[in-house]
């Protein structure tokens, strides 16, 4: 082999060992999450920290997301959550770091920290220091720790409504509120001779929107977080600060920046986005090699107060009362400015210009109480359509579970029974089978209590106009029909008829029934495009019938058309029917679906009579 | 009950395999002999005569409460014990209408279903 030979060698060699260097190696970062999707504060923290992670890395990362505590009152036990997560583990690289976002998570990760990987450094994110107590952190734990600061944000609402003397705490009903309702508590002390508290978290969601609707004079909120309510239910911040905007009667205060923008008034607020950054900072520190415990950084105080401009002008709050150093965001356009095209064209007359501007606000004001009306009953509407189909799903997968259940626990049962008589029995085996049993009792109570949780949920009865309901449903989706080239014909019944209903949720049946019939009929040429509705208001009931000119019921689908998931539509969830079928039956009455003789559908939905003279009484 | 007289048959109308087998195994280990059935109309036509009949509210075809009214038509006088998965309202007030005996709502707990079945077998031999 000659110099040049060897000299290629040694380059190949050299080649082979910078590309072995070169090979990423993929960071393992582990996410517990305190709650699932739907706390503001935490998503846009996750979405930055997830951002700022991977951009600061020089290696990849591969980052496991798990939520360990539940929304709703009912979770999984810890034991199985530890045990899934050391499960998706299993086969792979174990986590180069576990990040705790949130108070929930970072209790449970300390909690479980031996069953956790006990080596890999530990990152408390995102966490108030209240819950981190006393307890010192470890060796191989780092904090970046938050002080939510609630009094200082009540005295920013005095500042800027000196006249306040009540304040409506909202932290929905799960651990977050639970925790936060005992520490509050404690603090607001100092308020005691100037605001009365009110707390929130035995309301449901209904009831907290009905509350925040007709509270006293110079009432404030304050706003921390509504992810379940009294009842369990799971909700998102966007959609309640939403739904509250519209329709409480006082302004609205949160302390996390996150909120701004989304209705609230404003306060001293915690920045969420320089609070992902650092904590990005230190768990690259630690990802780089830096001993956790080595990597400390002070807990993160509110920033500067911000408002927010449209609210302030909504509240008539003049800037002149905002603490010194605020910053006022979302300022928009001043009315000069807003008009300035108008009042130019008018400079000639004065006179014009005033009418006009008065009668351009007076359009802007009505416009506005409009739009806040409409908002208002889609917030009603779309709540009692969200409890709607958490009910029917609870209920339907109750009803599914209960019969494999039966068969588990009947087989336990008669297997007890036999090694019993076989003398087969040994401690172990009782054990195991004790075991079973009061675990498919523990199944079989979860069940029985979304079971009494459907119960209790009350139906908004009132005396109601069926025809009524029936109009009002046919022009929700009348500007649809028309672009979809649908022709209706309406043949209510001469006889009037006034049953004990929940207007609401029959509004969403109806609806539901004729956009059905619409899809229905999408691939009917437009001239035999029609829909038919129908009243048959009789002694003893009132069928309400809706019938359209469509492809008519597929035969693959008999018997189970009112069944969860089952659709023949690419876009559709399956469930419209069941919720249609949950509320029918909670009025008593009955839904049923047939094919007509000469092609397409009939939906028929009938109402007992009992409900007529019950509300005629 | 005694051993040497031949155990009492139970009947199960019940349409999911498993929960019928089970039951079925139940019965057996604490002394009856189960009689099993997939549907109200294979109930009928085999027209047996037991103890009692433990039936399953949803079948396919005729339902239990459609059963429960034709055996009463019909004059018989077998006890009916009527289960249900579906919790809707009203189903208990129907099955009562129609004289059942007991109502359980699924999952059922077994002991209870056993104890009112041997309290049946009681009432029957004495």
């Amino acid at each position: 082999m000659g110099s040049r030979s060897y000299a290629a060698l040694a380059f190949w060699l050299v080649l082979c060992a910078a590309s072995s260097d070169a090979q990423p190696v993929v960071r393992q970062v582990l996410v517990l999450q305190s709650v699932d999707r739907g706390n503001l504060p935490i998503d846009r923290f996750t979405g930055n920290f997830r951002v700022d992670l991977g951009e600061g890395l020089e290696t990849p990362v591969n980052i496991t997301q798990i939520s360990v505590a539940t929304t709703g009152l009912v979770g999984a036990p810890d034991q199985a959550v530890v045990d899934y997560i050391r499960s998706s583990f299993a086969d792979r690289a174990k986590p180069d770091l576990i990040v705790t976002i949130g108070g929930p998570a970072s209790l449970f990760a300390r909690k479980y920290r031996q069953r956790l990987f006990p080596d890999t450094p530990l990152l408390l994110a995102s966490v108030d220091q209240r819950y981190l107590g006393d307890a010192p952190l470890g060796e191989n734990e780092s904090a970046v720790a938050v002080v939510n600061d609630f009094s200082r944000l009540v005295e920013d609402i005095l500042q800027v409504l000196p006249e306040t003397t009540q304040v409506f705490v909202v932290t929905g009903s799960g651990v977050i509120g639970q925790f936060w309702h005992r520490e509050l508590e404690n603090d607001f002390k100092r308020f005691h001779n100037r605001l009365t508290f009110i707390w929130s978290e035995d309301l449901t969601f209904q009831e907290l929107l009905r509350r925040s609707a007709s509270l006293p004079k110079h009432t404030a909120i304050v706003y921390l977080a509504f992810s379940t309510d009294a009842q369990g239910g799971a909700y998102a911040d966007e959609r309640v600060l939403a739904d509250l905007q519209a329709t409480a009667n006082a302004p609205l205060f949160a302390g996390q920046s996150a909120f701004l923008g989304t209705g609230v008034v404003g306060g001293s607020m915690l920045s969420i986005d320089d609070l992902s950054r650092s904590t990005a900072e230190v768990a690259i520190q630690i990802l780089n090699g830096a001993p956790a415990s080595t990597v400390q950084v002070p807990p993160q105080l509110p920033g500067p107060p911000t408002f927010d401009w449209r609210e302030l002008r909504r509240w008539n709050i003049p800037e002149s009362r905002l603490p010194s150093g605020s910053i006022v965001r979302y300022r928009g356009p001043s009315l000069w400015r807003e008009y300035r095209g108008t009042a130019i064209t008018a400079a000639g007359a004065l006179v014009i210009q005033s009418l006009l501007i008065v009668a351009l606000l007076h359009q802007r004001r009505e416009r506005q109480r409009a739009e806040l009306e409409s908002r208002r009953n889609l917030a009603l509407a779309a709540d009692a359509s969200r409890r709607a189909t958490m009910s029917a799903l609870t209920s339907s997968i109750a009803h599914e579970l209960s019969q494999p259940l039966s068969a588990m626990m009947y087989n336990a049962h008669a297997l007890q029974l036999m090694v019993t008589a076989n003398g087969a029995y040994s401690d172990t085996l009782g054990e195991i089978l004790a075991d079973i049993q009061t675990q498919g009792l523990r199944a079989t109570q979860i069940i029985d209590r979304h079971r009494t949780m459907l119960r209790s949920r009350q139906l908004d009865k009132t005396p109601i106009d069926i025809h009524a309901v029936i109009t009002e449903s046919l022009a929700l989706v009348a500007q649809d029909m028309a672009a979809r080239q649908i022709e209706t014909t309406v043949n209510l019944s001469a006889k009037r008829c006034v049953i004990s209903g929940d207007q609401v949720l029959l509004q969403q049946v109806l609806v539901n029934l004729l956009m059905n019939a619409m899809d229905a009929v999408a691939e009917t040429p437009p001239a035999r495009r029609h829909i038919t509705i129908r009243t048959d208001v009789r002694a003893d009931d009132v069928e309400i019938s809706v019938s359209d000119t469509g492809t008519g019921l597929p035969a693959e689908l008999d018997g189970t058309l009112f069944t969860p998931f089952v659709t023949t539509k690419s876009h559709g969830l399956g469930i419209g029917l069941t919720i249609a079928r949950t509320i029918i039956a909670a009025h008593g009455g009955t839904i049923d679906a047939y094919n007509n003789p000469n092609g397409g559908a009939t939906f028929t939905v009938t109402l007992r009579n009992s409900a007529v003279t019950h509300a005629l009484h | 009950m005694n051993p040497s007289n031949p155990p009492l048959v139970v009947a199960v109308v019940e349409d999911d395999g498993p929960a019928r087998t089970a039951l079925g195994r139940l019965l057996r280990a604490v002394g009856f002999e189960p009689a099993l059935f997939e549907s109200a109309e294979a109930y009928i036509e085999a027209s047996p005569a037991p103890l009692c009949a433990v039936v399953d509210v949803q079948l396919p075809g005729m339902s239990g409460i459609d059963l429960q009214h034709r055996l009463r038509a019909a004059g018989t006088a077998t006890p009916i014990i009527v289960t249900t998965a579906n919790h809707e309202a009203g189903i208990r007030e129907r099955a009562e209408q129609n004289g059942c005996v007991s109502f359980f709502l699924k999952p059922v707990d077994g002991s209870a279903l056993m104890t009112t079945i041997a309290s049946l077998a009681h009432r029957s031999t004495h």
